[in-house]
């Protein structure tokens, strides 16, 4: 984009501004002056001589010979700073001088851009913003040469290091055990009493990063960040998992811990026997930049490498610049990108985002893309893009509810909120807690539409055939919320751009191809073990996140051209792990059980594929410290098989002694209970009292486990059993052996029979161990008295209450419930 | 694992290798991998090379839009169901199911002690193989031995001669055709008391 276009533009957008709608705008806040653009004398010297000449003035030179930048030094006046590409009297000469700072195949390489990146000169707050917009301008420039469809990447030889020291343990704090509670029992058990099961477990979750001397002598010196990227203490200090006393204090326990235990041990050098590749870190590899993205009309970008003053740079090259300022919960993520908490934003000036507005009118279509990870897929109505005044009021959103994306958009047949809102289908649960590539495009004639990962996933646009020209220009840009703060979003944002036209389909493809951050060739040296001349194992390496590096497609290549498929050896390839800092992470080895041979006739100049399948490592130090290394099972005919300790079954522990008796659970009393009773369980009245007191019953059968409250539910479901075998006369006659007279209880014959009636259905015969029939009657007759001398029991209904309470005393007792 | 007896969460083993976590699978759970290298990769590494094994197997709901259960299962020999490779690009260089072909990562590694049979091989294809290498296991025949135990003498084991009769139980259990009601008639004998 030129600045010609730009003036243009700008007096475009203000006489749009006039006629737009006024009233809802941006919070008023108070914002800073937008920067100060000088722009460049119309250009009077020769035309250019070539299209790429053509390219290079459109995309680079017109951006970088104004007078704030490049061509306050690098002109043909004065001072005349050779080279002095950024000359404005002759586009040709200059494209001559340019030619030789810059790198058109790897834009990001380029002595340009590493100078300016590197301190030289910039004009913005970060010189690594200045760099990645030369690398867009630059990369524009390609672009339309079409210089970077047309190259490949040429693999560089890394520099030949040997696998550093690192520090290994013997012990460590206890905490999980086999021998705990089955009910809270929890893996991984590094607490257990045997070393033989702890100290396997504990492995994987102790670090030593940081540990070893740099002499590769301990000496004792445990520095600050030593064992701080151990599971064990992150545990305690960021998840507050079951801290003992404050969380803080346990962390730093564990940490001292830790670092004590690692002065306890010397540095070891990597075990001899491996079949091991020289080692690298990440930068050392050759950045990969085969993939193009599609650029050509992006207003607004941000890929956020870097936050200054918090402050992340809009990328675009396009005057003004929308930076973004951060507040609230919004971090800086590793591997590119910012993590967004809750209640963060990042937020343009109004009056930078503009822009936006100015550009998007005068094409009356644009397109929002992002790369997204949400951290959270129950979240209603929370914005990632938006560019609006307000949650009632704005231009367009890009929104997450639940597992779908939004899209809000006001254009004359919406309203002023965007709404009705284009929403990807519910059951397609567009939205993944995963890195995502999402593009919302807006034209006229299709209307809104959501991309998922390359894929147009949402419904048509029912409103679709309006136009936007009662868009606001006074509203704002902001990512993770709304201006107003009441939407917030949370989750990784990698990247966003705006682009000024409705992208393609295949310009969608292309960029999410393209994919996000810089991933690099590191090749790893396995001349000596293979005897194959500039032989490595080629890894695709970027870093995932903050806590990760992305390994996938381990390729055998050699940089040696007479290498070829008939001098190549058949060479077998087993087991591969992939090691960082002198030692092998247990976790994310997706590469042991590859077993392949690469074959000579399957070599071709660019390598042979070992495996598709990529796989995650986790990050120690970071991506400038950490250095990779491989080691194989077998290689050529080298070969050192890792054999997996058999781990032995430990004997079961012999538990408190316990009751050989037990009580019947919820479903076996009621059961129990309809047969003594002879009622069915489906009776309404028992089965509403049994669906009351049910969770109120026994759930297990151990008289350890047996409480208060389940006797009290018993005693409920008792009562009702016997209240309905009692007021139901067949019932009540065959529970009794006959049916209950008014006077049945004036005479102790009448009570003996009830009693003995009683007894008999709820003892048991043949068993070693009950009361005496006779302790049952006796206990009954007396409860029977009592109640006599307090109840009418001349009268049926009195005489029947009497003996459904003495029923339900003795079904309701042990005698039923012990199993 | 409701045959084995045991939690999902204890038989976690994040040293398994990863190559056949699905592609479905996120990495990078809204942008943490270290969630997934604790936690999801535990589980996944083992429990998806044996999911493969339905990879030929589908249920078709009668109605699928209400959450009514009823419905047929639906089995197509040689086609891997597409569900499968719903979501297939939240991590593309994920595992991608071709063929119903299971493994069994399990038999090494601290799960070791489930007590894998030695005659079969660890791995096969189909749901069939798959539950004779599960049924063939120690641990089925503990868990359901234990069971019988805890459901006869209202106890679990918990006596020297306690675990010398469950694994007198769990011999006759196994050497008897794996018939249950022998092992409650054992159960019972001895929990009967004198």
């Amino acid at each position: 984009m030129n600045v010609t276009r730009i003036t243009g533009l700008a007096a475009l957008a203000a006489s749009i501004a006039l006629s737009a709608c006024s009233g809802a705008g941006a919070p008023t806040t108070t914002n800073p002056a937008p920067s100060q653009t000088v722009q460049a004398d119309a250009y009077t010297g020769p035309p250019a001589a070539t299209a790429d000449v053509t390219a290079f003035q459109v995309n680079f030179w017109n951006n970088v010979r104004v007078q704030n930048r490049c061509g306050q030094c690098h002109n043909a006046t004065s001072p005349a700073q050779m080279p002095n590409f950024a000359r404005s009297d002759d586009v040709n000469l200059a494209y001559a001088q340019a030619n030789t700072v810059v790198n058109l195949a790897t834009p990001s390489t380029s002595l340009i851009v590493t100078k300016v990146a590197g301190g030289h000169n910039c004009w913005l707050a970060d010189s690594g913003a200045c760099g990645q917009i030369l690398t867009t301008w630059i990369a524009n420039w390609a672009g339309a040469a079409g210089a970077a469809s047309a190259t490949t990447v040429e693999l560089q030889a890394p520099p030949d290091q040997s696998v550093g020291q690192s520090l290994n343990f013997a012990n460590c704090m206890h905490c999980h055990s086999t021998t705990a509670d089955p009910s809270v029992a929890q893996s991984p058990y590094h607490a257990d009493p045997s070393l033989a099961i702890a100290y396997p477990a504990a492995i994987p979750k102790i670090d030593f990063t940081g540990c070893a001397g740099s002499g590769g002598n301990n000496s004792g010196n445990t520095p600050g960040s030593c064992g701080t990227n151990s599971r064990l203490y992150q545990r305690l200090l960021t998840d507050n998992h079951n801290c003992w006393t404050t969380c803080a204090n346990d962390a730093q326990t564990m940490l001292l811990a830790i670092q004590a235990f690692a002065g306890m041990l010397t540095p070891a050098n990597i075990d001899p026997n491996l079949v091991v590749s020289k080692a690298l870190s990440l930068t050392q590899g050759t950045i990969a930049s085969g993939a193009s993205r599609y650029d050509a009309d992006t207003i607004a970008k941000y890929e956020f490498q870097s936050l200054v003053n918090n402050t992340t740079f809009d990328t675009s090259g396009i005057d003004p610049s929308a930076d973004l300022t951060i507040s609230g919960n919004v971090t800086l993520a590793g591997g590119w990108g910012i993590n967004v908490g809750a209640g963060g934003k990042a937020q343009a000036t109004t009056q930078a985002s503009k822009k936006i507005f100015n550009f998007i009118q005068a094409t009356g279509e644009f397109s929002v893309e992002a790369w997204v990870a949400p951290a959270l897929v129950a979240a209603d109505k929370s914005y990632m893009v938006s560019y609006s005044g307000g949650d009632t009021t704005r231009n367009f959103t890009l929104g997450q509810t639940n597992q779908d994306y939004d899209f809000m958009l006001r254009n004359s047949n919406t309203a002023l909120t965007g709404l009705p809102q284009l929403q990807t289908p519910n059951a397609a649960m567009a939205l993944q807690a995963s890195l995502q590539h999402v593009v919302l495009t807006y034209d006229a004639v299709n209307g809104r539409q959501i991309y998922v990962n390359g894929v147009n996933v949402g419904p048509p646009d029912a409103q679709k055939g309006g136009t936007i020209s009662n868009w606001d220009s006074t509203f704002a840009l902001v990512l993770g919320n709304e201006v107003s703060g009441d939407r917030s979003w949370q989750g990784l944002i990698k990247f966003v751009a705006i682009h000024s036209r409705a992208m393609s389909p295949t310009q969608v493809m292309q960029n999410y191809n393209a994919g996000v951050g810089e991933r690099y060739y590191v090749l790893f040296n396995v001349s000596t073990v293979t005897g194959v001349s500039q032989a490595y194992v080629m890894f695709t390496v970027s870093q995932y996140d903050s806590y990760g590096y992305l390994f996938y497609q381990p390729t055998f290549v050699s940089l040696d051209p007479t290498v070829t498929s008939s001098t190549l050896p058949s060479i077998p390839v087993q087991g591969i792990r992939i090691g960082i800092n002198g030692t092998i992470p247990q976790v994310g080895q997706a590469y042991i059980p590859l077993n392949t041979t690469i074959a000579g006739a399957n070599y071709v100049p660019q390598g042979e594929v070992l495996s598709n399948i990529g796989t995650v490592i986790a990050l120690q130090s970071g991506p400038a410290i950490d250095q990779f290394f491989l080691t194989f099972d077998k290689l050529g005919s080298h070969s050192n098989v890792v054999v997996e300790a058999t781990p032995s079954t430990p004997a079961p522990a012999p538990g408190p002694i316990v009751a050989d008796i037990g009580v019947k659970t919820f479903a076996q009393v009621n059961s129990t209970l309809s047969a003594l009773t002879g009622v069915p369980s489906s009776n309404s009245n028992v089965n509403a009292t049994y669906m009351a007191v049910q969770q109120q019953l026994p759930p297990t059968p151990t008289l350890e486990s047996f409480s208060s409250a389940n006797q009290v539910g018993v005693a409920q479901l008792a009562i009702q059993y016997c209240n309905v075998a009692v007021n139901t006369p067949s019932l009540q006659a065959q529970l009794f052996g006959a049916p209950l007279s008014a006077s049945q209880f004036t005479s102790q014959a009448g009570i003996d029979s009830v009693t003995t009636a009683i007894a008999n259905k709820v003892l048991g015969s043949g068993l070693h161990s009950q009361p005496n029939a006779s302790t049952i009657t006796t206990e009954l007759s007396s409860l029977i008295g009592k109640l006599c001398t307090t109840n009418s029991c001349t009268t049926t209904q009195g005489t029947y209450a009497v003996a459904a309470a003495a029923c339900a005393t003795a079904f309701g007792s042990a005698d039923m419930l012990i199993n | 694992m409701n045959h084995l007896c045991d939690d999902l969460q204890l038989v976690m083993d994040t040293t398994r290798p990863p190559d056949r976590i699905r592609q479905d699978v996120t990495r990078s759970p809204g942008g943490a991998s270290i969630l997934f290298l604790n936690n999801c990769i535990g589980c996944h590494s083992g429990m998806d090379p044996m999911a493969q094994a339905f990879a030929y197997y589908d249920f078709s709901a009668t109605d699928p839009t209400t959450t009514d259960t009823t419905g047929q299962i639906v089995y197509t020999a040689g086609q891997v169901q597409p569900k499968y490779h719903i979501n297939n690009t939240n991590f593309p260089q994920g595992f991608n199911t071709m063929d119903d072909a299971w493994e069994n990562r399990w038999r090494a590694g601290p799960n070791y002690i489930l007590g894998w049979s030695a005659t079969l091989p660890g791995s096969g294809n189909g749901a069939k193989s798959l539950g004779q290498e599960l049924e063939s296991s120690a641990a089925f025949a503990s868990c359901q031995v234990t069971r019988v135990f805890k459901d006869v003498c209202l106890r679990a084991p918990n006596s020297s001669a306690d675990f010398a009769q469950v694994n007198s139980m769990i011999s006759s259990f196994k050497s008897n055709g794996y018939k249950l009601r022998q092992v409650f008639a054992e159960g019972a004998a001895y929990c009967m008391g004198t």
